[in-house]
Order: structure tokens, then sequence, then C-alpha cells
């Protein structure tokens, strides 16, 4: 009897489909919840039940705009004046009322300096957001005062950024005091004016020959330059958010009015993003200043949302728990009790637990298993289109790496159609690093060639890998395609170890250059090619390759100046020609959705960015 | 003068003399069990050894993306795995770094434990106390979570002792790396699981440490480390032996569960634990990838234990009597 009862025990998803909870496999445990600061695809799983932006998903057409906290919206015909509209009976999730000011504070927060947001750049396209975000304080203090004698077009001639200098980490390092006279000018040419501090800019102040001028900024204004720098200083660095004057406004507590510096065609589309959510002031205020990274506003208890679900259940390694959020303006069409999100990294063990139905939808599923589910289970298997790339991430900083050759070389070694062919079937091999994305077309240049690359190789003064150090490619997981990899780089005589680290050390130690390579993937976070082109500049907190160029990201601002679609693209896909001869990644394949879902889960369709809006999905067993 | 004779034929043995060993030889012998592990042991450990030198088996790391996750073959007797590499050259070299691992840290937890054990049971007082106290401590401690801490640490120095080792002897990279890679595995395993045959060997030293011949070996004046070493330990080897014999599988098993958790064996190099860790990934596309490795394992570990068991019947001199 006992045993029989046994054989009859209903499986997770039985049980789950009574209790209408979703159960989710998300891949691996999230650094945090704080949607600001975290930059991976299993956390915004879970922040876009938690949170919900001004435009919503579509259930079913990525193109299309759902009403989310804005109503309606409105821009003027040169799409650089955008207003939209909020919900007057918009409410966060512990009850106080959602307004334009929080969607301000949430902006001032995601660029403020102090917070080093990866995703800040997102919102560049804001009116003086950039300049505020990389604290180009001379130019707020002087160039945005119109009482400033001189206008910033003549003034920013000036070295404000810094140039660079050779031996310029050795001197910031000594004490100024001591330097040569030389040697000082070097320092502070190589810090320029942005960056001195308050000794360095009272001794140009005492000194003028110490720092070099252009011709164009009189002899008379330069003392006032530097004055209001050293005050700046004096002053204990303020915030500078009111004096950027970004193009952000709330002319009530339901209007909000975003100025742009350019036309944004895809401006919707871009603010569906977990960057352009809103955080909840009242809290984040309560648990620490605006500035500090990862405080306790966003653990279990403490964390308040304005999406269709809130945060129930935090259990580490195990599963995060979300239930239905009765404060949401939508709670009536929610579908769903509960989702349970479960960090499973493996995903070969992700899959068996889906088998064992243990869940109703997989985060990912092993290419490697293709055959056998289409013989086997076909019926849960989703074969889908998805707007992401697999890449190599390369330090530019690593010796050996820091030569454009050696790179090119490494990427002429992979054989990307056998690894489509073999380890990730079903996916296309790259031919760039955008996939095909509306009419956008990258250049298709990448390709296999094994003597080629040993001949780069050799030119770079590495013949058949001598002299180059051993490598180590990082992954968040063992995945085959790493093996596959380091016996590509084998073949041109590069060794390569293989270096495995949870999510979060993988993600943290990119962030702080501390690796040689990483196989990493990108998701579009929106439908224009940028998405995937705009990270790799200086300072973008998604660049993490030490890799940046004046030529493309030059392209890039005037790309962003044109307001014709085609044109536009032309000039990205010349920007993405120069991406791919420096190489500082190197494409492998352009994804393509693998996955495992129960047919009982309804409200669902396929999307090429992935971003189901949970709202609407619903279990009917 | 007629006595001589007697006397001599009395310092005559009546038969012929054996000692512990031999005897143990022969009561292990008629153990069935004991010697089929032994040549089963035999057979994979020549296998592991011997065939990776014959160029006819193909290179472990060499991968074939278009021959992946082959059947048997001619050229591949097992046939290949998820990249197309020879499964049958995979388990050997895989197996070559199992047991070693197995030996060497058996032999570091051997070597820490017999010492620590006999130091412990011949001083007593004190020095007793102190050390099994350090046991007791170090008892209380996770040993999985200070093996993988203690790997995640050392990991970083090993890639750098491993150009070291290279640089100094000029021994090919390839060569050497998978076994300095284990080196931090080794200490660590070893450093910690001689806790064990440390209590076992101090009970046992303890034991003969009050019997005749170690009063008359120290009434002959000799010093604490001659009878120690000389008198008392040899006469503990039983109880050793049979459980370096059983410290090995389980060293087997720890190590693969470190590689299943991505601990152990660097890649390209493998493991049987990496092997079967890889083969449980994919056993729904190719169940060759379990199946061959968990016999190799499964056999070594079985043998392992029927040898260890033979050899504590053998050993234990009160069960030849019975």
């Amino acid at each position: 009897m006992f045993f029989l009862a046994g054989c009859d025990r209903p499986t997770d998803v039985e049980r789950a489909n009574k209790d209408k909870v979703l159960l989710v496999g998300n891949s691996a445990e999230p650094k945090a919840l704080d949607l600001q600061l975290v930059t991976g695809v299993p956390e915004s799983k879970i922040i876009s039940a938690l949170f919900e932006g001004l435009i919503g998903n579509h259930p079913s057409d990525d193109q299309k705009m759902e009403p989310g906290v804005a109503t309606r919206w409105e821009h003027n015909e040169d799409m650089t004046e955008w207003v939209f509209h909020l919900r007057p009976e918009a409410k966060w999730s512990d009850g106080a009322p959602l307004t334009a000011a929080d969607f301000i504070f949430s902006y001032h927060r995601m660029l403020s300096p102090g917070l080093a947001a990866a995703y800040a750049p997102m919102l560049h396209s804001i009116r003086n957001a950039e300049i505020y975000n990389r604290d180009l304080r001379g130019q707020i203090l002087c160039g945005l005062d119109e009482s400033f004698p001189l206008p910033w077009e003549v003034l920013s001639k000036a070295n404000f950024e810094g140039v660079k200098v050779a031996d310029a980490e050795k001197l910031s390092k000594a004490d100024f005091k001591t330097l040569a006279q030389d040697e000082k000018r070097r320092l502070l040419a190589s810090k320029g004016l942005d960056r001195m501090n308050q000794a360095q800019l009272e001794a140009i102040i005492a000194e003028p020959g110490l720092f070099d001028w252009p011709g164009e900024v009189p002899i008379e204004v330069r003392p006032l330059v530097l004055q209001r720098l050293r005050d700046y200083l004096v002053a204990g660095e303020p915030d500078l958010f009111e004096q950027a004057k970004i193009g952000l406004a709330a002319p009530d507590a339901h209007t909000l009015k975003v100025t742009l510096r350019e036309p944004v065609p895809y401006l919707p589309s871009m603010v569906r993003h977990s960057t352009w959510y809103p955080v909840p002031k009242h809290v984040i205020l309560k648990f620490g200043k605006m500035t500090d990274r990862f405080t306790d506003w966003s653990l279990r208890g403490n964390l308040v949302g304005n999406g269709p679900f809130q945060l129930s259940e935090w259990r580490f390694n195990h599963y995060i728990e979300v239930k239905r959020n009765p404060h949401y303006w939508d709670a009536a069409k929610v579908g769903l009790h509960g989702i349970r999100f479960y960090p499973i990294e493996n995903p070969y063990t992700e899959a068996r637990a889906f088998l064992a139905g243990q869940l109703h939808t997989t985060y990912t599923f092993p290419a490697e298993l293709l055959a056998r589910a289409r013989k086997s289970f076909p019926q849960y298997l989703k074969q889908e289109p998805y707007v992401g790339t697999i890449f190599v991430r390369l330090n530019v900083t690593r010796k050996g790496l820091e030569d454009p050759r050696v790179r090119r070389a490494l990427s002429l070694a992979i054989n990307r159609a056998e690894y489509c062919q073999y380890i990730y079937e079903g996916y296309t091999p790259a031919k760039s690093l955008t996939p095909k994305l509306g009419e956008y077309r990258g250049p298709e240049v990448l390709d296999f060639d094994l003597a080629q690359a040993k001949s780069l190789l050799a030119e770079a003064g590495y013949p058949d890998g001598k002299g180059l150090p051993s490598l180590a490619l990082l992954t968040s997981r063992p995945h085959p395609a790493a093996d596959a990899l380091q016996q590509s780089f084998r073949a041109l005589g590069i060794r390569v170890t293989i270096e495995q680290k949870d999510w979060g050390s993988y993600i943290a130690a990119q962030q702080s250059l501390n690796f040689d390579m990483a196989l990493a993937g990108w998701i579009g976070d929106y439908l224009d090619p940028t998405t995937f082109l705009d990270m790799w500049t200086k300072g973008n907190g998604n660049n993490n390759t030490g890799w940046d160029s004046p030529r493309y990201s030059g392209l890039l601002r005037e790309a962003a100046q044109q307001p014709d679609t085609a044109s536009r693209y032309a000039t990205l896909a010349k920007a993405e020609s120069i991406l791919m001869d420096e190489m500082p990644i190197l494409p492998i394949a352009w994804y393509t959705r693998l996955y495992l879902h129960r047919p009982e889960v309804k409200g669902w369709h396929p999307l090429v960015l992935d971003n189901h809006p949970w709202k609407t999905v619903f279990l009917d067993p | 003068m007629e006595n001589s004779t007697t006397i001599q034929a009395a310092n005559e043995p009546a038969e012929a003399g054996r000692s512990l060993w031999g005897d143990a030889w022969i009561r292990l012998r008629h153990n069935r069990a004991a010697m089929g592990g032994c040549a089963i042991l035999a057979i994979i450990v020549l296998l592991c050894f011997i065939i990776p030198f014959f160029p006819f088996l193909p290179d472990p790391a060499a991968q074939s993306l278009p021959n992946k996750n082959a059947g048997p073959s001619m050229s591949h007797w097992m046939g290949t795995d998820h990249l197309g590499r020879d499964l049958f050259s995979r388990i050997l070299h895989g197996g070559r770094i199992s047991i070693l691992v197995g030996l060497i840290t058996t032999l570091v937890s051997l070597t820490i434990g017999v010492s620590v054990g006999a130091i412990a049971g011949y001083a007593g007082g004190r020095v007793d106390a102190l050390l099994m106290r350090t046991v007791d401590v170090l008892y209380s401690l996770p040993f999985l979570v200070i093996v993988i801490l203690f790997s995640a640490l050392a990991k970083g120095y090993t890639n750098d002792f491993t150009e070291w080792v290279v640089s100094l002897t000029g021994i090919n990279q390839d060569a050497i790396a998978p076994f300095t890679s284990l080196i931090p595995l080794f200490i660590a395993i070893g450093a910690l699981s001689w806790l064990n045959i440390s209590r076992i060997v101090r009970a046992s030293v303890q034991d003969i440490a009050s019997r005749e011949f170690v009063e008359a070996a120290r009434s002959l004046g000799l010093s604490h480390g001659r009878i120690l070493f000389r008198h008392i330990v040899p006469n503990a080897i039983g109880p050793i032996v049979v459980y370096a014999t059983l410290t090995i599988p389980s060293v087997m098993l720890f190590e693969a569960t470190l590689s299943f958790l991505g601990m152990g064996v660097q890649p390209p190099y493998s493991s049987w634990g990496i092997l079967i860790k890889d083969g449980a990934d994919r056993m729904l596309s190719n169940s060759a990838l379990l199946v061959f490795p968990s016999i190799f394992f499964i056999l070594t570990l079985l043998s392992l234990n029927f040898l260890g068991d033979g050899l504590r019947d053998a050993l234990d001199p009160k069960s030849a009597k019975s």
C-alpha cells in the first residue's frame, strides 16, 4: 500500500499547477536584486516580475509596445522630446504612490558617478546625462554655466579628460611635491583638469607653466576654470545633478518629460529595459545613501517593487519565490499566484529536473541533447529565434592580447561552422557581433583560416605561440565549447587553461578586468543594433575588455545623430567593421533560443528578445 | 657428550618457521575474492600505465567534432565522447590520475597519521593529550569545505609551480601539468585524511608498548626512536596496511566528488571522476560515456575493497586460529 502511494505522489509541477505557481529554471543564483547594479539575464528575469517600466512588453510581439506605468506617450517631430503620461493609480508594492519624481530619482541614481552602474550608458541619450554620469565636472561647472565668459565649444579644446602618458601610473603613485618639473607636467597632462586634486590645481594656479593650454583659451579665462574646479573640490565635491541640467522634468506628479541629446526612434523599445525601471526612493534611502552599492534594500522583507509580483521568499542557492502584488494596477489580469526561480547552473541537471517534473520551463537546453529531445520528448522542446551572440571576451590589457594581430589570429583559429554543427547545434555561425536584427546587417567578415592565423601570430612575434604566456579561459559553468576553444587555440600553439567560477565571481572578475579570456554571451536589450555596439566604448560598464577606439566611438556618435534609419545602420555597420578588425571580442555563434517548456503554460509566445511579460502567463493543466 | 646431538636437535626447529608475512600470504592465497581483486587491480594498473606508451592509442585530448559520439570501432575501441575524443584513451589517462591521486594522498596521510599516532601512543601523557586533542579539533572541521577552500586558494600558485618545474627540468609541460595541477589536492586531502589512521595506530601502539619484548628492548638501552619505529610500528603494520587499502578507494571517490564540483583535475586532462561526471550529464545522448568509465571505476573500487578485506583477515593472527 505504502509503495503504491509512493508511486502516485504528484510531481512538483502537478502540485504547482494546482497552486498556480510557475516553476522556472533560472540558471544562476542572482548576484543581487538591485536592478540598477545587476547585468545578467538570470537577474533580469526575476526583476521583470518585481518591477515594471514606463512601457511594458507585449506577450507575443516584440515590436509592439504595451502600456506599463505610462498609459500613453508622445514625442515631438524630431524624436528628441518625449512625454510619458503616468497612470495615477500606479503604486509601489507597499502602497506608496508611484510618481514621476520616482522615475527622476531612479535615473538620477542610475547616472550618479558614485553608483558606477554598469548599465548607466543606456541612459546616455538623455540630454547631458553622459556628462553627469562620466563626472566631466569641467564641462558642468564651466560649460553649462551660461554666465561663463567663454563658450564650451572653445573651452573644450583644453585638456579636461587627460591624455595618455607612458609613465602616468608610476608618476601618480609618487608624492606630487617630490616630482621634477617635467614629471609634474606629464602627470598633470595625463590627469586632465577634471581629475586633478586640490594640490595639483593649486600648483597650476601658482605656476601656470605646469599645464599646457590651447591658444584658443585666453589667458585671463584659465584661472577662472582652475578656480571653479578648486572651489568644487574644497566644497567637498557636491552632487552636480542639478547643475548638469539633465533632460528630465516632471511638470506634474504624473507626467515625465524626457529631453534627448539626439533623435532616438527606438526609445520606446529601449525604455522597456530594466535600466529604465523605477526604484523606490523611500526604501533605498532607508538602507543607505543613494549611491551605496549593494545595500540591504533589495533583500527579502525590504525590497519594494512596482511589478505584478513581489518578493516573498529568497532561499539562497535553492530558489527565489515571488507572489502576487495586490497593489499592482493591473492585478486583476495577473494569471499566476506566484513564480519560483530555481538557480540550476548545469543545463544537463536542469533538463533532468524538467523531465522529472520539477520545472515548467527551463532557462536553456544543451544543444548536444537536441537529437535525443526531437526523438523522445518533442512536445516539450522549443527552438525559437533569439537576438544574442556567444563570444569570447578578451582582456586587451594582458600580455599578448594587447596585440590586435594575436586577437585576429585567435578569431581565425575558431572553426565556427564546425562549432555550430556539433556543439551549438541549431545555432548560426557568427559572421560579426550583431546578429540579424530588423534591417541591420553587420559586416560579414569572420572566417576560419588556420594558415593565416599562424602567419599573423608569427608576424606579432609569437611564431607557433612561442613567447605567449598561457591564457586562462573563464567560464561560469563547464561547457564543451570551452574544451573546444582550448583545442582550437592549441592548434596555434597557445596554451589555454579553463577557469570555472560561479556566476557572481564570473561577472565580478570581468568587471575588474581580472581575467584573460571569458566565454560570454550577450542578449539584445532592445530592438536596435546599438544594443550590441554601444557597450564597446570607453567607460561603459559592460565593455570589460579594456579596449576602446576613438574612431569607433566617433562613428557611434555620428550614427546617433542620423535621423534616417538606413544611413544610421550604414554608419553602425562601419563602426562594427572596426570592432571586427580590432577584435577585442571573438564572436562565435548567434543564439537560437533552445529550451524545454510544458504545454500547460499558456500566454507564452516566441519572442526574439525573450522578455515574456510574467503577468500574462497562466497555467491551464 | 652424548647429549650434544640432542641439544642440536632441540635447536633445530620442529618444522620450518614461518614469518607473519608468510602466514598472511598463505591465508590470503586461499581468499578467492581478495586474489581476484588483486588480479583485476594488476590488470587495470598495467593498462593505465603501460598502454598509453604505445602509439596505437589515440591522443586523449585530440578532438574531432565530426566524429563525436561514435560507437565502438577498430580505431576507437570504446567509441568517442561528445567532442570526438577517444574514450578508451581518456579512460586510461584518467585512470593514471585517479590511481596516482589514490596512492599519493594515501601515502601522505599514512606518513602523517602513523607518525602522529605512534608518537602519541608511545609517549602518552601530555604529548598524547595534545596530539589527540589536535586530532579532535581537525575532526570537527568540515573536510570537503576545507579541501575546496584550499584547492581554490592554491590554484593560482599551481600554474606558476608548473612553469617553474618546466623551466627547471625542461620536461614537456603537457606531460607534467596534469600531475602538478593536482598537488594542492594531494596536500589538502592528505593533510586532512590522516585522522582515522592516527587513532588506529595510537591504539595498537599503546597495546604493543606494554608487551615484554618492548620491555626487553628498553632494558637493552635502545633509544626511543629505535624502539618505536624498529620494534613497535612493524608489529602494528597489519591494521595500517588494511586501512591503506580502504583509504585509496575513498580518496579516489573523494577526487571524483571534487572533480564533479569542478575543483579537481583541470581540462583537457581528466580523471575517472570527471569522465563519470561528463558522462552523467550526457547519459541521455550517449550512455557509453557514463557506462565505460563507471565500469573501470567500480571494478577498481571493488577490487581494492576485496583486497583490503582479505588483508585484514590474513594479517589478523587471531583469525588464523579460528
